[in-house]
């Protein structure tokens, strides 16, 4: 048996804390060397997050994980490491290249591995037990009642000229995600134990 | 919904994650099934049965 398939929730997500840490506070130092905006924006969500997961993992089971969460593990986290690279290595570029043909694609370029993130969400809700898949659809509808209503009511102060927000759209996906997130805690109590 | 789930699986000395792996379910959905939390489906129930080679009515209890 490999150390993989011996990995346990919780040792995972110490793992996964410490390696976000880490490249976080490498790219915070890089961006501070090289005066970088980008780095440093990147490297303070990927630390903020890193330590985020290091406190979550208090309170993650000690079981050993099942083969769907290992898949799920995997291929999440390839997409989103693919999904920062590009942000942080491709994205930059933009600032420099002039074609509307290179510069559309530059700018696409982050959606692919969100189409693979999304379809690691899929596989694991698809393959999820039976109580597990009730779970991901009242977190789902909480999730997307929250943002749905979170952005209608932000359209409606953009619209009056209240609030100016740069790019809203782009925060509804990972607005779902997180909300999900947080939802999926919360349903997820309610079938604990006594 | 009552059950013995709890009892039938001491009983057999597993633990909820054995129990869970042998059913191909999370050991959150054992606990929720043990707890009442949550009634399993009829195929889970059956398979359930069939596991520790009992009728359904005798691990289910139906009632509030």
């Amino acid at each position: 048996m490999t150390v993989w398939n011996k990995l346990t929730n919780r040792r995972f997500m110490l793992a996964l804390g410490l390696a976000a840490t880490s490249v976080g506070m490498a790219l915070i130092l890089g961006g501070w060397l090289i005066d970088s905006q980008t780095l440093l924006h990147g490297g303070l969500i990927c630390a903020g997050t890193g330590a985020i997961w290091l406190v979550c993992a208090r309170w993650t089971t000690t079981d050993r994980m099942r083969t769907v969460d290992r898949r799920y593990a995997r291929e999440f986290f390839l997409a989103m490491g693919s999904y920062m690279a590009i942000m942080l290595l491709v994205w930059p570029m933009l600032e420099y290249v002039q074609g509307t043909a290179a510069r559309t694609l530059i700018a696409l370029s982050p959606i692919l591995p969100v189409v693979f993130i999304g379809r690691s969400v899929m596989r694991r809700v698809r393959d999820g037990d039976e109580l597990e898949q009730r779970v991901f659809l009242e977190a789902a509808a909480i999730a997307g009642l929250t943002v749905g209503v979170l952005s209608m009511a932000a359209a409606f102060l953009q619209t009056a000229g209240l609030v100016q927000i740069h790019a809203g759209l782009m925060w509804v996906l990972p607005g779902l995600f997180v909300v999900f997130g947080i939802a999926l805690w919360w349903t997820k109590r309610r079938y604990r134990e006594e | 919904m009552k059950n013995h789930l709890r009892t039938l699986r001491n009983q057999q000395g597993w633990s909820q994650a054995h129990l869970g792996e042998q059913l191909d379910v999370s050991r959150q959905t054992i606990i929720a099934i043990e707890t009442g939390k949550y009634d399993p489906s009829l195929p889970l129930a059956f398979k359930i049965a069939q596991l520790f080679d009992l009728p359904i009515e005798s691990i289910f209890i139906p009632g509030p």
